[in-house]
């Protein structure tokens, strides 16, 4: 019964060893429901059923990179109303204003504190 | 006006220098006339030569004390720019060839003799000269290094710059051998030596010339050294450029590369210290506290180091805007306060109830005072203070420990890269990156303010200052800075 209450996050990260680690820690805080995939395409399969709150995106990946994902997911009906939270290694100096253009909501710099990713979780819509 | 010409004749056979004067005397017009003096040997020659002054020599080449064409070269050499018409005997042309190619203007056969004769040879001989000097002129007027070289091979006239550039007298090099291979039209290098042992290079170019009526080469050569030099110097600076360019892209990838693995290894701890994955013994809680505090510090150099870069770089953007300096240390120093509940010592802010506004991009700013405050928390015994005033156009904020202080030796490398001074540590295993003051000084210079060090008398601890523009003052030096800055207010 309380699950319905749950926040659904999706996590695309091609990096299983991270991917495993923040997994656990979001479903042991008791408030969300977690799904994974571990590249773009079956990111995308995977979001249209699972419908997610949050995607939390890594921009690296093979195939359907980051930026696509999220482009197709901005695109569908069925996923347009997510957040999409971006991770990444990479700072450069116009990932803001990409990330904005794209319709990203948050940048996650790696490696980043728990804290901050929660409080990325947790705060609305709001553009980075 | 009349002309007066000066002619000194030195011929040993006292019936031809009868004639002679005959003939001279005849030559005279109204306003053309000629002074005639007479000497019958070389050496009287050249004692009147460097007595007084002549327009032109007559020399006979047979004398006394010396015969053949070294009389000319003596006299020429005696005189150098004195015209000398030499005297020839019958069948003696080829001497006289000789003579012009030796430097003489003209040759008299002496049987030939008459007044007409006489004076336009000497008239001819003045005019020729007066059209060679013009040539003299116009090549000592070069600063370059010009030598006109006949076909044998023989330097027959040099400048003051080719003499200095190989370091010649005129006497060791006119009339010599040219020692270098001559190749028209085409640029050679010669190495030749400088006046202190160092080698000159210079550039040598030739060209085909007349030269006093033979064919001759003109040899036009210019000391590059220097800008060898400076060729070589630049070449040196882009490739030194280019290889830090390149290790800055280097280390820029690698940090970047390095920030994905570190990822998983702080989320991977993380998970374990927070007993996500089961619950650890206090043993095993401290060997996984050891590895997330390693974490935390490689993290925060990587962070640092990629600031660090961009901040050099110059492709740091810089939102520099007015804001309150007091509102800024304030936050600051509740965010450090939260962080550093269990810490001994405390934070004291002294400052003016109202400072003016400076003109800087204020999260920056946030962290050069972070970082001021987080190293005087780590060498404080009892307390740390931050004071802020304003003075003449600036803001200054100085961060106060009552620590150790530092070496004096060391105030000036402070804010270099990696530098991490040997102050007794402030404990909890938390090390600093080396990187925080060079970010720091960064920053300052990006905001148009200053930084530096000092010690507080008597071993009392360090002191560190800041200054930053009170905004008004800022908008006339920074204008363009200031204009965006309005733009975007």
């Amino acid at each position: 019964m309380p699950k319905l209450a749950l926040k659904k996050i999706l996590i695309v990260d091609d990096e299983r060893d991270l991917v495993g680690p923040l997994a656990t820690r979001l479903t042991a805080a008791g408030r969300y429901e977690v799904a994974v995939a571990y590249d773009g395409a079956s990111g995308l399969e995977r979001a249209m059923e699972f419908r997610p709150d949050v995607a939390l995106i890594d921009l690296a990946m093979p195939g359907l990179d980051g930026w696509q994902l999220c482009r197709r997911l901005r695109e569908d009906a069925r996923t347009k109303g997510a957040k999409v939270i971006v991770m990444t290694a990479w700072l450069s100096p116009d990932l803001g204003k990409r990330a904005h253009a794209e319709g990203v909501n948050q940048v996650l710099l790696k490696p980043f504190e728990e804290a901050d990713l929660l409080r990325a979780l947790e705060t609305g819509g709001a553009s980075p | 006006m009349e002309q007066r010409v000066r002619v000194l004749l030195i011929e040993d056979d006292p019936d031809y220098t009868m004639l002679m004067s005959v003939y001279i005397n005849e030559a005279c017009g109204e306003t053309l006339k000629y002074l005639l003096e007479n000497t019958v040997s070389l050496q009287g020659g050249l004692d009147l030569l460097s007595r007084q002054e002549y327009d032109i020599v007559l020399l006979d080449l047979m004398l006394p004390d010396s015969q053949g064409l070294g009389t000319l070269l003596k006299v020429r050499a005696k005189a150098p720019g004195l015209p000398v018409v030499v005297l020839t005997n019958l069948a003696q042309d080829d001497l006289g060839l000789e003579a012009i190619a030796a430097g003489a203007q003209d040759f008299l056969p002496k049987s030939k003799l008459d007044a007409g004769r006489l004076r336009h040879a000497i008239g001819f001989a003045l005019a020729r000269d007066r059209l060679f000097r013009q040539m003299e002129k116009l090549i000592d007027g070069s600063p370059d290094g010009m030598v006109i070289v006949d076909r044998s091979r023989m330097v027959r006239y040099a400048n003051a710059a080719a003499l200095g550039l190989f370091g010649k007298k005129w006497e060791q090099f006119v009339g010599r051998l040219f020692d270098y291979t001559l190749t028209p039209d085409r640029a050679m290098e010669l190495k030749l030596p400088g006046k202190s042992g160092e080698t000159l290079t210079a550039e040598m170019r030739v060209a085909e010339i007349e030269w006093k009526g033979y064919p001759a080469w003109v040899a036009t050569i210019r000391d590059v050294s220097e800008l060898k030099k400076l060729a070589q110097v630049r070449a040196e600076v882009s490739e030194r450029r280019n290889s830090d360019q390149l290790k800055d892209q280097l280390l820029s990838t690698v940090a970047h590369e390095l920030r994905t693995p570190l990822s998983v290894i702080k989320a991977v701890v993380g998970t374990m210290r927070d007993d996500l994955a089961g619950p650890l013994t206090k043993e095993q809680a401290d060997l996984v506290g050891i590895a997330d505090r390693h974490v935390g510090r490689l993290t925060r150099l990587l962070n640092n180091f990629l600031d660090l870069t961009r901040l050099e770089s110059r492709r740091a953007r810089v939102n520099r805007q007015p804001f309150d300096p007091r509102a800024l240390i304030e936050e600051v120093e509740l965010g450090m306060r939260l962080a550093n509940r269990d810490k001994a010592a405390d934070i004291r802010f002294d400052a003016p109830k109202k400072l003016p506004s400076v003109m800087a991009d204020s999260d920056m700013i946030a962290q050069v005072l972070g970082n001021l405050l987080d190293n005087a928390l780590r060498y404080a015994r009892r307390s740390v203070t931050v004071r802020a005033s304003a003075n003449s156009g600036e803001v200054e904020v100085a961060v106060t420990d009552d620590g150790p202080g530092i070496q004096k030796a060391r105030l000036a490398e402070l804010f270099d890269k990696f530098i991490q001074l040997d102050r007794p540590k402030g404990g909890e295993g938390y090390k600093g990156t080396g990187l925080g003051l060079a970010i720091c000084r960064e920053i300052m210079a990006l905001n148009g303010g200053r930084i530096w060090a000092e010690n507080v008398p008597a071993g009392q601890g360090a002191c560190f200052r800041f200054t930053l523009p009170i905004a008004a003052e800022a908008a006339a030096p920074l204008r363009e800075e200031g204009s965006h800055a309005k733009a975007r207010a």
